[in-house]
């Protein structure tokens, strides 16, 4: 039960950008087409899972003096692996995805995870609470990711939605249009969840 | 902190950066030779597209003055085809919006383009991004006419290309490189 309970919180309730607002930077960077936000969530979450499992491994052995160097350097070595996965095996990922990968490495959630659950937690689940940090993190990716690209681009996954006749909304995709995205996205979820409390509460 | 202890600390680090580095090494050795093909194949591939009627290939050795006097030229390969050429391939690199873009530039021996192929780019996604689409790139495709300019609407005449819609900043660079190639043939591959 716990660790079901321990994934199933990244999801929505403690959702890593949504709720805690980490991972600002590639969330803002990456959303410009769907295909990119699963791209960088998938790898998110595989460096996550890996330094994770290293560091709930590692735990009574690391040092609390060192933990922040020690934690970098796994993390970093991970992503340096991944990078170099894709770019034998996903090249056309590898490319589009370009310079945000090495970015995992400052990626705060990974190392918020290492720090505040991992550290303090055993393999099991630090394993599930990677895994729902990863998908939370992925499902906040492809949703912001989907309204940029639909309104921005007209298409979902690179698929033609609305023809010739539609007229896509550019800013939507440029920079701007990831806060404007962002901050709608973030208004109604506060909406739902505070009618929710005053449901529960009357 | 007593020195004991800073040599305890300092060794774990050690240890811990020590095995890290080692995974890599075996990562590396594992994804290098891989990586390398595909980049091979992915520039053989760019000049097949653009010389379509190709046979082999044979790459042109430039000399350290030609690449000071094109600075964003990166490879000439000869095409060939029975024993003839047929043409060349020119590998171009101009400044876009958001770092160089990788052009190969197929150019027959008369001087006339037959085709162009973006290899890698950082244009702004959406918006730069469309110089890869086909609508945009096949405008080169037969274009004798150098240098070539670039035009915002209506009809592009035997020398103009029609440009990207937001994006003229990397429309005007596909240009450029086009047009860099086209210099490159006349002053160094038509003598």
């Amino acid at each position: 039960m716990r660790i079901y309970k321990e994934f199933q919180k990244g999801l929505i309730k403690e959702n890593p950008v949504f709720v805690q607002l980490l991972g600002m930077c590639p969330l803002l960077a990456v959303t410009t087409s769907v295909e990119n936000g699963i791209g960088m969530g998938l790898a998110a979450t595989a460096v996550l899972l890996g330094s994770n499992v290293v560091v709930s491994l590692l735990r009574k052995l690391i040092p609390a003096k060192i933990r922040i160097p020690a934690y970098i350097v796994i993390i970093a070595g991970f992503v340096t692996l991944i990078d170099m996965m894709l770019e034998a095996y996903f090249p056309a990922l590898s490319q589009s995805l370009g310079l945000f990968i090495p970015l995992i490495v400052v990626n705060c959630i990974i190392l918020a995870r290492a720090e505040s659950f991992a550290s303090k937690n055993d393999v099991v689940t630090s394993v599930s609470d990677a895994l729902g940090m990863g998908i939370g993190f992925t499902i906040a990716l492809v949703t912001l990711a989907s309204v940029r690209e639909i309104l921005g681009n007209g298409t979902f996954l690179g698929i033609s939605l609305f023809g010739n006749s539609f007229e896509p909304v550019l800013v939507m995709i440029l920079p701007p249009g990831a806060f404007l995205g962002l901050g709608i996205i973030l208004g109604i979820m506060n909406w739902v969840i505070q009618k929710r409390e005053e449901g529960s509460a009357s | 902190m007593r020195s004991k202890e800073i040599v305890r600390l300092g060794g774990i680090l050690c240890l811990i950066t020590f095995t890290v580095a080692m995974v890599l090494a075996l990562g590396n050795m594992a994804t290098a030779e891989r990586i390398e093909l595909l980049k091979i194949e992915a520039q053989n591939n760019a000049r097949q597209a653009v010389m379509p009627s190709v046979e082999y290939f044979e790459e042109v050795v430039l000399s350290e003055e030609d690449k000071n006097n094109y600075r964003a030229l990166s490879e000439v390969y000869v095409a060939m085809k029975a024993d003839n050429k047929i043409g060349y391939t020119i590998g171009v690199a101009p400044s876009g919006f958001n770092g160089p873009i990788e052009i190969m530039v197929g150019i027959d021996s008369q001087g006339v383009v037959t085709g162009i192929n973006i290899v890698r780019h950082q244009e702004t996604p959406g918006l730069g991004s469309k110089i890869v689409q086909d609508d945009f790139k096949d405008q080169y495709t037969q274009k004798a006419h150098t240098p070539l300019r670039i035009i915002k609407s209506g009809q592009p005449k035997d020398d103009e290309i029609l440009a990207i819609s937001g994006a003229t900043i990397s429309s005007e660079a596909v240009k450029d490189g086009v047009n860099l190639a086209a210099i490159v043939f006349k002053e160094l591959l038509a003598k």
